[in-house]
Parts: C-alpha cells; structure tokens; sequence
C-alpha cells in the first residue's frame, strides 16, 4: 500500500498542474476524515456516499483553480461544508414537497439508520439534529462538534458572525429540548 | 433609554448562549456512533477515481442534452398551438407558495436562490 503524501506535497504537486497525482493523494489523505465530516452532517450512510462523491467531482473540477495561500485542507473544508448544506437545502425542499417514495428517501429517521450504534441519548440527539433547518444544522455541527470559532464559520458559510451566534443559539436550545425529555 | 434596552437584551441573550455551552460538557454526545459498511473505506480510492471520470463524461452529455432539448421545444410549441385555446390560465396570485416553488424547482431555478428569500423570512 501507498504511503499517503503530505499537505505540502499535495500543494506541491497542484501548483506543478499535476493534478492525477495530486487529486490520487488527496483521497489518500483526506478521504476518510471527509467521510466522516459529511456523515455528522447528512446522518445517513447512503447521503453522506452521495455527497462524498459530489465533493470529489468538484475537487477534481476545482483543482486548477486552487490557491496556495490558503492551505489544500481549508480549501477541500470549504467545498464539503458547502456541498453539504446544499444537499441538506435541497433535501429539507424535497421532504416539504416530495409525495410518496421520493418524500420517504427524503426524510432521515435514525431508528431506521442500520449504521447507527449510538445509545439512547446520541439517538435523541441526532434525532433533534434531524429536526433542524439545513443552516441552523450546519452552523450547530461546526461549532459543537468541530468547535470553531464563529469567526470562522462566518468566513466559511459567508454569514455575519452575529447570524451566526443567533443561529447557534436557537438550534442548541432546541437540541437541549430534545435531550430533556430524553 | 433605547440603547439600555439594547444592551440589555444582548446581555440576556450572551447569558443563554452562556446556557447553550453547557451541552458542551457531556463528552458522550460527541463520541461517533456511526459505522460504514464492511470494506467501504477500502473502495475509496476507486470510487473518488469513478466519480472523476464522471466529471469528464459530464462534458459530452450536455452538448447529447442540448439536441434532446431542442427537440423537445420543437415538439412542444407545436403541441403547445394546437392546446393553447382550451388551456386555463392560472393567476400568479391565485397559486399557493407550494406551487410556487415547485414550478420554480421544476424549471431549474437552484434551490439556494429560493431559499435565500426563505432565511430572510425567517430571520435564521
């Protein structure tokens, strides 16, 4: 197996316009660590595949485009959290509107997900997650989970730090209500 | 007076997001409970590899997607004249927000744009 290259390698190899190479070390290192992000994200398995697959796409389309000041992870950080907001946007759409199977694929219900192994509480939390509009969500995940600091998830969701705070605010207190009834 | 009030609703609301931090404090919440399918991180690279290859295929169907859609309007304005008298027109103002977006979806308007005008609705 492959030894998995370094950031600055990476970096290395998309300034000298070898993309393959670049794109191929990418995977390596960033792979499962994208996964997961996604995966807290989009909750479900099959969702968070979906969305991997679309990072990938863009990456490799992006790639020429990618500026060395900002370091290769910031920049694949961004195009996930993106990625994944316009996908919970579009399904929170479908699930309003959608009728039928298309509605049920829409709608993530953890008692359902085979892939989770959490305990009562993690299932009342994510549950409540669930729940949330697709910003409050996004904006709830980066700062409990990740714990960055508003300055920034405003630079990354291109929000006003007070929004922000405004959002992080009312998407913990309904999360709290969940686990209190828990 | 205006400007105590102000302050002072921000001095509530810095003592409740104060509250919030306090979700912070069961570590069990944040351990990961989700698994992946057996193999699936092993199949990684020939998936990413796969959807890359995607992207450039994504280059010839527009151009097969254009024809087929020129088609289709060719199609259409010719159904479209023969219709066109019996057809009910419906009053913008007399469609539902539903039927709205729905239209909006269908005729390819991205979803961020829609819900833009939703966020500022609901002040999220």
């Amino acid at each position: 197996m492959q030894m998995a290259l370094s950031e600055e390698h990476i970096s290395e190899l998309i300034l000298a316009k070898n993309y393959g190479d670049a794109f191929d070390g990418i995977v390596k290192l960033y792979g499962e660590r994208m996964y997961w992000q996604i995966r807290r994200y989009v909750l479900s398995h099959e969702d968070a595949d979906d969305v991997l697959q679309e990072c990938w796409m863009k990456i490799w389309k992006n790639l020429p485009k990618f500026k060395s000041h900002s370091g290769v992870f910031t920049w694949i950080y961004r195009i996930v959290v993106n990625t994944s907001l316009t996908y919970l946007r579009k399904q929170s759409l479908l699930s309003r509107f959608a009728k039928g199977d298309e509605a049920l694929k829409a709608a993530y219900s953890i008692e359902s997900d085979v892939y989770f192994n959490g305990d009562a509480l993690q299932s009342a939390l994510y549950k409540a997650i669930s729940k949330l509009p697709p910003k409050q969500r996004m904006v709830f995940e980066l700062r409990y989970f990740e714990e960055l600091d508003y300055k920034t998830i405003s630079a990354l969701l291109n929000t006003s730090e007070g929004a922000l705070k405004a959002s992080y605010h009312f998407a913990s207190e309904k999360v709290k209500e969940a686990l209190k009834k828990c | 007076m205006r400007l105590g009030c102000l302050i002072y609703g921000f001095k509530i609301l810095e003592l409740k997001m104060m509250e919030s931090e306090t979700l912070k404090n069961s570590s069990r919440l944040k351990e990961n409970p989700f698994l992946v399918p057996e193999g699936y991180f092993g199949k990684m690279q020939e998936r990413a590899l796969l959807a890359r290859r995607r992207r450039r295929i994504g280059v010839v169907v527009p151009l097969l997607s254009v024809a087929a859609a020129v088609a289709v309007l060719i199609v259409g304005i010719w159904t479209w004249n023969l219709k066109f008298d019996s057809m009910p027109v419906k009053n913008l103002a007399q469609m539902s927000d539903e039927e709205i977006i729905a239209y909006l979806i269908y005729s390819g308007v991205e979803v961020e744009e829609i819900e833009i005008h939703e966020v500022e609705y609901q002040l999220d």
